[in-house]
């Protein structure tokens, strides 16, 4: 079974880059939280003023 | 020897990560976004953003460009997937993340899909459905019909693909006001007539690489007399389409000033390339009509800015 898998041990150089993936892709979801709560608010905003108008 | 299962499935990871890729770094990544394209459709999304009548929140517009943005690099990292052979034999394009192997086409289509997907709902969910499916339609132009169909089987490649590049202002405009306006779409025009002599320029001092690489390039397939005669023709075309944007009323003097010089212009650099046959300022003018008709998009564009800010300003 474990010779039938591919094996590569990756080098320090390659563990580095998947880090920075891991690092970048963290990031990104983050902002993609910070960018949903941020439109909810706008809009909530913009819906509770339009009531408040209308 | 709980040890030893945890070594061995640690490595199966590992090795399972890297038989499907996994080797790219961030910077391979951003490269397949083809970020130098990216910045022309984040600049003309902005003013096409700018030129729609009706109001939006500057938060919503912030979404609406970074998803036409992102949208429009998913594009490029699937036409890199799918376009891998060509680019491997373009001396142009041979450092691409793909032919260089840093990343895997497989890793690219996922990459490419998953971002198309996330820009199209999120502005859907955000801004509006029509700019989002707009946004979707011009993602499958750029990736599906042109990519897929067009630029391996006519010389027309670039002239009905083009449209795909044409499209991010008018999917900017419908964020704005959730329709989609004649007006918008004399900016679309722009765009759309000037691609054709711009690649074409890029095809006269790069059409060995194309012949190479079996893609069927106007210069490779029609001759370069054919060409320099069709750049000629489409730089005359540009000339009443630089002046859509005045007639539709989204204009004023100030733009019309500026995009006759600059049209003036390019059409000087079209008709050195017509006209120059031979000798090395016959070898030059396409490199020069293809470098000024990259300022020029951004001149224009920039004019159309310059115009609306000072019509708003009250200035003149």
């Amino acid at each position: 079974m474990a010779e039938d898998m591919q094996t590569h041990t990756p080098t320090d150089e390659e563990r580095a880059r998947q880090r920075k993936r891991s690092v970048v892709i963290a990031w990104s979801l983050v902002a993609l939280v910070i960018l949903f709560f941020v439109t909810t608010v706008v809009r909530m905003s913009s819906n509770i003023s339009m009531q408040a108008g209308g | 020897m709980t040890d030893v299962r945890t070594d061995m499935m640690q490595q199966g990871r590992e090795a399972h990560s890297f038989a499907l890729g996994g080797k790219g770094a961030v910077e391979d990544f951003w490269a397949l976004l083809k970020p130098r394209v990216m910045s022309l459709v984040i600049f003309t999304a902005i003013c096409g953003l700018l030129l729609a009548p009706g109001d939006i929140h500057p938060w919503t517009a912030f979404i609406a460009i970074l998803c036409i943005a992102v949208g429009a690099g998913a594009s490029g990292a699937l036409n890199m997937a799918y376009d891998a052979d060509i680019d491997a034999r373009m001396g142009r394009t041979a450092k691409r993340p793909i032919p260089r192997g840093a990343i895997e086409p497989g890793e690219a289509y996922i990459f490419g899909i998953t971002l198309s997907v996330g820009s199209v709902v999120v502005l859907g969910l955000a801004v509006n459905w029509v700019a989002a499916a707009f946004l979707a339609f011009t993602i499958f132009f750029y990736a599906v019909i042109y990519t897929a169909f067009l630029k391996r089987s006519t010389p027309q490649n670039i002239v009905i693909g083009g449209a795909a590049g044409a499209f991010p202002p008018m999917v900017a405009w419908s964020a704005v006001t959730g329709s989609v306006d004649m007006a918008s779409v004399s900016l679309f025009l722009i765009i759309f007539m000037w691609t054709p002599p711009h690649f074409w320029a890029l095809a006269l001092f790069r059409f060995g690489d194309y012949e190479t690489a079996g893609v069927p390039m106007l210069p490779n397939v029609a001759g370069v007399d054919a060409t320099r005669r069709q750049i000629w023709w489409y730089s005359l075309a540009m000339a009443p389409v630089a002046a859509l944007p005045v007639a539709a009323g989204i204009a004023g003097w100030v733009y019309g000033v500026a995009a006759f010089a600059l049209t003036a212009k390019f059409i000087w650099h079209a008709w050195a390339v017509y006209s120059l046959r031979e000798g090395e300022k016959a070898e030059r003018a396409p490199k020069k009509l293809f470098g000024y008709s990259i300022l020029y998009l951004f001149a224009m564009f920039g004019s159309l800015l310059v115009d609306r800010a000072v019509s708003l300003t009250g200035l003149i």
